[in-house]
C-alpha cells in the first residue's frame, strides 16, 4: 500500500492502562490516581442489582461540595502573599481557568498542595500560553511537548509555596510584574477550596470584589432496566474467552451504557452491530448516577470509599464502577503530566471495584498526553 | 515510564499486582456527529440517516468507502444527532467523508463533528459543554 | 542619374526649405568638422583617408567622462578596532544619568524631525520618521522576546550595531540586546512605536546611505 493511503488508516495515539490490584493491599495506589487527578468534570458510579442507595453512599453523592465560577478574574490575583497564605498553603485550593481551550487559547490552572505527597505538586500556577503570550509575558518557560518543530506554545510552572516565593525576593517580584503589570492575563476561573474543618465560603468572602457565583454539582439518578452486563472475572484483567470479558470490552460497554446506545443488536441490523461482549448476564435494574462539576479528588475518594463499604453487607451486584472525566482543556492529568487536546483531550479513568475489593482502574488519555503514571 | 519529578527516590517497585499499558489498541473509533439543514424541517429516521453516511462514503471513496462497516450507536430524530462507530483503520475515511457531503435529496446539508475519540466513554462527558450561569 | 545627386540644389528648393546655401569651402569645413565630432579618436589623416577608401558609418558617439578614481580612506580594520577598544565604553563611564543628556539631545533630534511632534500628528508619518531616525541615545523597552529575561528592560541606546543594542539601564548596567528575536518599544511625547528587531538587521553604513 503506498504511503498515503495508509497515513488514512492510521489514528491518533492514545493510550489506555489497565491496573489490576486489591483495596487493602499495602502498594495499592488507588488512592493516589485518584488524588492526582486534580480537575474532574463529571463522576458516574454504576451498581449493578440496585434499587436505593445506602444511606452513607447518598449523602455522599449529595455533599459534593460547592464550587465557585469567578469572572474575569486578574491572574495576578492568584500568586497574591494574601491568597497563598490564605488558601495554598493551608488547605488544597483549586482553580482551572473556564471555558478556555487549550488548543487555541490561554490556559491557567492552580495545582493543589498535596500534604500526603509534599515532593509532589506543591501549590502550582501552571500556565499554558500560546507563543506570543509567552514572548510577552517574560516569565521562563519551556516549550509544550506537542507543539511540533514550530513552537506555539509554552507551558509556565510557578511554584508558589517555594521558599523563595516571598513577597520580598526578586522572583516574586517579577513574576508579580509580568502578570500585573506587563500582561494582565484575565481568566474566569472555577475556583473550589478543601480544608477540613473550613467553609469553602471563605473563597467567596475573599473573591467578593469580583463577581463571584456559587454553583452546587448537578446530580441526575436514573435506573437503568433490564440490562445486560458482561460477566467479569477479577484476576483476568484481559478476559478469557467463553468466561469472562477484557477490561477493555468493560470500557466500551460502560460507554454504550452511559450515552444510552442499544446493546442487543443483530449481527445482520443495517443501523447498528453493537452488542454487549460476551459472556453477559441480564439484570432486572442498575443503578446509574452522575454529578457534573467542578468536583475535588477528596471527594472522589470519599466517594470510592463509600462504593467500597457498599460491599460491607452481602450484595446481588458483582461488581460496582467509578468513571472520572477529566476536564478536555485543562493544562495537566495526572500530577504535572501534561495534557493536550488533538482531537478530543480525553483524560478519563474509571475503576471497576469487585465485591472482593480487588479493582481494576483503568485509566485512558488521547493524543496530546504523556502517559498515566 | 512519567513518573516525573527530579531529585526523587527511585520509584518503588510497581504497586499494582498487574499492569497493561494498551498503546493506540483500540478497534474503534467514535464520533459524535449531528447534520444541519440550513432551513430544517427535514425528518431522517435512523435507517436514511445510515444510508446518508454511506452514501457520503461511497461519494468520496468510492465502493471500498461504502463497504466500511459503519455503526449509528444511537440516534436523536429531532436534534439529527448521532453517535457513529467505525473500525479505527476507516475513521479518517469516515470524517473525510462526512466534512465533504454537502447535500441530501438536492437539499443542502452539513455534517458537525461534535466530539471525536478513541473511547466511547469520553463521549459522555465533554467538558466543553459545561455551561453554567 | 549621379549627376542629379552631386548637383547644387535649385534656387527654389532651397527658399522652401529654409536652408542656406553654402559655398564649397564652407561645405568642405563642417564636413570635416563633422567627421570630426563623429569619430573623435581617429586623427584627421585618418579620417580623410577613410573617406577617400571606405564607406564611413556615423553614428552617435557618448563622450564619457573620466572617472574619478575615489581615494579609499584608509581606516583601521576590524581586528585594529577591537584591539584598541575603540567601541568599549569604561566601566565608569555607564552611568544612566551620564547619558540623559543625549537622551535630551535625542528628543531634540526627534521632534525636529517631525516636525514639532505634535499630539494630533499622523503616527503612521512618526512612525516612518521613526523608522529611518538613529537611535542613538532612544529609551527603549523590550517588549517582546522568544527570551523572556530580555523582556521588560528599559535604558538608553549607547551604540547600536548590526545584531545588538547596547544600552544602560536606570540601574548603571550596561547590557547587550540582541535585535533579533526581539520587539523594542520606544515612547516619545505621548507615541508609543514598536520596533522589530528582527528587521533592522542592517549594518550602520547601508543606514546612513539611505
Amino acid at each position: 500500500m503506498s504511503a498515503p493511503l495508509r497515513r488514512l488508516r492510521e489514528t491518533p495515539r492514545h493510550l489506555l492502562v489497565c491496573e489490576r490490584s486489591h483495596v487493602r493491599h499495602e502498594r495499592s495506589r488507588h488512592a493516589a490516581r485518584v488524588r492526582g487527578h486534580a480537575y474532574n468534570c463529571r463522576v458516574s458510579f454504576l451498581i449493578p442489582e440496585c434499587g436505593v442507595l445506602p444511606e452513607p453512599l447518598k449523602s455522599v453523592t449529595t455533599d459534593m461540595g460547592e464550587y465557585y465560577l469567578v469572572k474575569n478574574l486578574p491572574l495576578h490575583e492568584l500568586v497574591a502573599q494574601e491568597f497563598i497564605s490564605a488558601f495554598v498553603k493551608t488547605g488544597s485550593c483549586y482553580a482551572l481557568s473556564y471555558n478556555t481551550r487549550i488548543d487555541q487559547d490561554n490556559t491557567a490552572a492552580l495545582l493543589p498542595t498535596d500534604c500526603h505527597s509534599p515532593l509532589k505538586h506543591i501549590g502550582k500556577l501552571i500556565l499554558s500560553v500560546d507563543k506570543d503570550t509567552y514572548e510577552e509575558l517574560g516569565l521562563q518557560g519551556r516549550p509544550s511537548r506537542y507543539s511540533g518543530k514550530k513552537i506555539m506554545r509554552y507551558i509556565i510552572t510557578i511554584d508558589l509555596t517555594d521558599s523563595a516565593f516571598h513577597s520580598d525576593s526578586k522572583k516574586y517580584k517579577r513574576v508579580l510584574w509580568a502578570l500585573r503589570d506587563k500582561k494582565p492575563l484575565e481568566f474566569d476561573f472555577l475556583l473550589s477550596w478543601h480544608h477540613t474543618g473550613a467553609d469553602g465560603s471563605t473563597l467567596m468572602s475573599y473573591f467578593s470584589k469580583h463577581q463571584i457565583q456559587a454553583h452546587q454539582p448537578k446530580i441526575t439518578f436514573s435506573t437503568l432496566r433490564n440490562l445486560q452486563c458482561p460477566v467479569l472475572c477479577s484476576n483476568e484483567l484481559q478476559g478469557k474467552p467463553e468466561e469472562s470479558c477484557s477490561a477493555q470490552e468493560l470500557f466500551e460497554w460502560l460507554g454504550a451504557v452511559f450515552s444510552n446506545v442499544e446493546l442487543d443488536n443483530k449481527s445482520f441490523s443495517f443501523v447498528s452491530t453493537y452488542c454487549c461482549p460476551e459472556p453477559s448476564t441480564m439484570m432486572d435494574q442498575a443503578y446509574l448516577c452522575t454529578i457534573t462539576g467542578f468536583i475535588l479528588p477528596e471527594k472522589i475518594i470519599q466517594l470510592l470509599d463509600q462504593l467500597c463499604a457498599y460491599f460491607d453487607d452481602p450484595k446481588l451486584a458483582q461488581w460496582v464502577t467509578l468513571t472520572v472525566h477529566g476536564f478536555a482543556d485543562s493544562p495537566v492529568s495526572w500530577r504535572e503530566n501534561e495534557h493536550g487536546f488533538q482531537k478530543g483531550g480525553e483524560n478519563l479513568y474509571n475503576f471497576v471495584v469487585f465485591r472482593s475489593l480487588d479493582y481494576w482502574l483503568q485509566m485512558a488519555v488521547g493524543a496530546n498526553d504523556d502517559c498515566p503514571p | 515510564m512519567a513518573e516525573g519529578g527530579a531529585g526523587e527516590p527511585p520509584p518503588p517497585p510497581r504497586a499494582p499486582l498487574e499492569r497493561l499499558v494498551l498503546k493506540n489498541a483500540a478497534e474503534h473509533h467514535y464520533l459524535r456527529v449531528s447534520l444541519e439543514f440550513p432551513d430544517g424541517g427535514v425528518r431522517l429516521n435512523a435507517a436514511h440517516f445510515k444510508q446518508l453516511v454511506v452514501s457520503a462514503l461511497k461519494e468520496l471513496h468510492g465502493e471500498v468507502g461504502a463497504a466500511l462497516p459503519v455503526d449509528v450507536l444511537t440516534y436523536d430524530e429531532k436534534t439529527l444527532s448521532a453517535i457513529l462507530r467505525v473500525s479505527s483503520s476507516g475513521f479518517v475515511k469516515l470524517w473525510s467523508a462526512l466534512t465533504l457531503l454537502g447535500s441530501y435529496q438536492n437539499r443542502k446539508c452539513a455534517f458537525r463533528v461534535v466530539q471525536t475519540s478513541p473511547f466511547l466513554l469520553a463521549l459522555s462527558g465533554n467538558s466543553r459543554e459545561l455551561v453554567l450561569d | 542619374m549621379e549627376k542629379m545627386i552631386y548637383s547644387k540644389l535649385p534656387v527654389l528648393a532651397t527658399q522652401h526649405l529654409g536652408i542656406q546655401r553654402q559655398g564649397s569651402k564652407q561645405a568642405e569645413a563642417f564636413v570635416k568638422a563633422f567627421l570630426k565630432r563623429s569619430m573623435p579618436k581617429m586623427k584627421d589623416e585618418a579620417i580623410q583617408d577613410k573617406l577617400t577608401r571606405k564607406a564611413v558609418v556615423l553614428r552617435h558617439y557618448l563622450r564619457r567622462k573620466k572617472k574619478e578614481k575615489r581615494k579609499k580612506t584608509k581606516g583601521f580594520s576590524a581586528k585594529q578596532r577591537r584591539e584598541m577598544q575603540l567601541f568599549e565604553i569604561k566601566p565608569e563611564q555607564q552611568k544612566y544619568e551620564l547619558f540623559l543628556p543625549l537622551h535630551e539631545l535625542w528628543k531634540q533630534y526627534i521632534r525636529d524631525l517631525c516636525n514639532g511632534l505634535r499630539p494630533e500628528a499622523q503616527p503612521q508619518m512618526i512612525q516612518t520618521k521613526l523608522l529611518k531616525a538613529d537611535l542613538h541615545g532612544a529609551v527603549v523597552t523590550v517588549t517582546k522576546s522568544k527570551c523572556p529575561s530580555y523582556v521588560g528592560v528599559t535604558g538608553i541606546i549607547l551604540q547600536e550595531m548590526k545584531h545588538i543594542f547596547k544600552i544602560v539601564t536606570k540601574e548603571d548596567k550596561l547590557k547587550v540586546i540582541p535585535k533579533f528575536n526581539n520587539v523594542f518599544s520606544i515612547e516619545i511625547d505621548g507615541f508609543i512605536s514598536y520596533i522589530y528587531g528582527s528587521l533592522t538587521l542592517t549594518s550602520l553604513q547601508s543606514q546612513d546611505l539611505s
